[in-house]
């Protein structure tokens, strides 16, 4: 089949579009119009790093205690979170980045964030980031 | 861009696969080249992972080589018996039309296409695994199945993981670890390309649909870049989640046994059976797509009385065939794990009750917001009301009245899990799941509904 070319676009069709553009531009610009910094913060991305940007997405506090976390749990370790709500997306984060250290309900370390108080009995200090953030090691014997 | 890069290059095997297999089924020359390599990434993707589904059960290990040598193997020797029986004089495609130079208008619609998928593909780009499924649902059984070299099955049953659906298909972190293994590190920026390419190949497969319907080129294009430029289809293909996948499966799986019942040709309902039966790979809710596509052939045969019941068991034995070959592995290693899901099981679904409907009035809430809600759809869903209403003689009927009934039936299944779904206690309650949830799952209808506002509203070629 040829296809022989009109000029113009069909009315509907001209229609559909004059209506659609306006919206896609509208939705397009109103993030940078409400946020200008939104813009800003796209363009350090491009030049930053995957750890920079992964602390960015994470939120740059978080981000420190979880590498502070892989870097002083044994591999293979179990571990339990304490500070973070159980349904945030932190948690899963947390979780995703830590792995192959598994989450158990009675584990061999406890993951303590911006908690300054927490303490659990049969336990003790085994890595400190700051006041609030911590790692303990539980000496009773671990569940996976 | 080294990390867009090393994806690119680890999937292009499996393309190359996918299209072998492609062209091998495609023995008229019916398929367009956007087209072929769009379905030839699909398949390709979808086949490798079914192929590492059997090399688990078998117990061979991931190597990049032991999974594609047999991949390109058999698909090479596919495309190679298949030539020999090519017809003569086989046409490369009956909707050739590249003699008419691109008019103005589209070049703009390419441009603006253009730009929008090179912007899915920089947010893609920009940022790491973070959404909440791309690591909790999709990432982190990736993660550990590059680090496992296999998929471990002690972490699938751990009950520690339960709340990240562990029961889920593998489609996706099957295609990402294997992206991890092709270059020997956990670059998650480089799985993340699969998911702007499964939106290509979305707009792809839609604009050869409606060409194939009898629209002009530019009316295709138009309606690739309206579905390009919906804000949210484009936003989920950067961020990691599967439901872009879903529609560009389920939405082919449509288009494709649409077109088998306006053209006829085996070839169509092959494409339509194998598309499907990814989709029940990629997610649980593709097992409600494969239902639905298997009730929609069985109602297209029975409806034509001229076909011999003997071509009508073999439509439907050949459906059935290819979708039992692409889903067994997966849900034979699923039964043997004893996995189920930990929202929506037999239980929940044992304890509907009369009161649960008092959950409509949230869900027809929740979707009204859709509906008029530009920000996430621009007007996408408008247009399809509009179409209804001033072109019913056109979607209300055959065929496209299967279409859209599909896509009824979809989102009817779809929004009846809220009916039973077990979140009863503020602020975990259904509106909650409605808000965290049933947005993404209108993502897998998009393909159609924009196919049909296309039907509707487009422009029909003139010969």
């Amino acid at each position: 089949m040829a296809e022989k070319p009109t000029s113009t676009l069909p009315t509907t069709c001209r229609f559909i579009l004059a209506l659609w553009i306006p919206v896609w531009i509208f939705f397009l610009l109103w993030p940078l119009r409400k946020d200008p910094a939104t813009l800003a913060s796209t363009f350090s991305l491009i030049r930053a790093d995957t750890e920079a940007r992964r602390a960015s997405a994470y939120g740059e506090e978080f981000y420190t205690f979880l590498r502070f976390c892989k870097g002083r749990l044994p591999a293979g370790s179990t571990f339990r979170l304490v500070g973070v709500d159980y349904a945030s997306i932190d948690k899963v984060r947390a979780f995703y980045f830590l792995y192959p250290s598994l989450v158990a309900e009675h584990p061999q370390f406890i993951l303590i964030y911006k908690t300054p108080a927490y303490h659990e009995d049969n336990s003790h200090a085994y890595a400190r980031l700051n006041e609030g953030s911590f790692i303990l090691l539980s000496t009773s014997p671990a569940i996976p | 861009m080294t990390d867009i890069f090393l994806g690119l290059a680890s999937l292009a095997p499996v393309i190359l696969a996918g299209c072998f297999l492609v062209s091998a089924v495609d023995y008229h020359g019916i398929l367009l080249p956007a087209e072929r390599l769009a379905l030839g990434f699909a398949v390709g993707t979808g086949l490798l992972t079914w192929e590492m589904l059997v090399f688990h059960t078998f117990g061979f290990s991931f190597a990049v080589i032991g999974l594609l040598a047999p991949l390109i193997g058999f698909s090479l020797a596919a495309f190679l018996f298949a030539r020999r029986h090519w017809l003569k004089g086989r046409s490369e495609s009956s909707l050739a039309s590249a003699s008419v130079s691109f008019r103005r208008l589209e070049w703009l619609l390419i441009a603006a296409i253009v730009i929008e998928t090179s912007a899915v593909f920089f947010h893609a780009w920009l940022l790491p695994m973070e959404a909440y499924d791309a690591v909790s649902n999709w990432g982190l059984k990736a993660k550990a199945i590059f680090l496992a070299g296999r998929i471990p099955e002690s972490f699938l049953r751990n009950p520690n993981y339960e709340v990240f659906h562990p029961d889920y298909p593998l489609l996706v972190p099957l295609l990402e670890s294997y992206i991890y293994r092709c270059i020997g590190d956990l670059r998650e920026v480089s799985a993340k390309m699969v998911f702007p390419l499964y939106l290509v190949g979305c707009v792809a497969t839609l604009m050869a649909a409606l060409r194939r319907a009898g629209q002009s080129r530019r009316s295709c294009l138009l309606f690739g870049f309206l579905l390009v430029s919906i804000p949210y289809f484009s936003e989920q293909a950067t961020n990691g989640y599967a439901d872009v996948v879903v529609s560009f499966y389920f939405g082919g799986g449509s288009l494709y046994l649409y077109l088998w019942q306006t053209k006829g040709r085996g070839l169509f309902l092959v494409l339509s059976a194998l598309l499907t039966g990814c989709a029940a790979l990629t997610k649980n809710e593709g097992l409600v797509l494969v239902g639905i596509h298997f009730v929609w052939l069985a109602a297209v045969l029975l409806s034509r009385s001229e076909i011999v019941l003997r071509r009508r068991l073999v439509n439907l034995g050949i459906y059935f065939c290819i979708l039992a070959a692409v889903l067994m592995p997966w849900y034979l290693f699923k039964n043997s794990l004893g996995l189920r899901n930990d929202v929506i099981n037999s239980e929940v679904v044992a304890g509907l009750k009369w009161n649960s409907f008092s959950r409509v009035g949230p869900i027809l809430y929740h979707l009204q917001t859709q509906v008029f809600g530009p920000k996430n759809w621009n007007l996408v869903w408008i247009l399809l009301c509009a179409a209804i209403g001033l072109r019913h003689r056109i979607l209300l009927r055959s065929p496209a009245v299967f279409v859209l009934c599909a896509m009824g039936l979809t989102l009817a299944t779809y929004m009846s899990v809220y009916l039973i779904t077990p979140y009863t206690i503020p602020p975990f309650d259904v509106t909650w799941h409605l808000r965290t949830s049933a947005s993404r799952l209108l993502l897998h209808v998009l393909p159609q509904v924009v196919f049909l506002i296309g039907l509707a509203f487009g422009e029909v070629e003139k010969v």
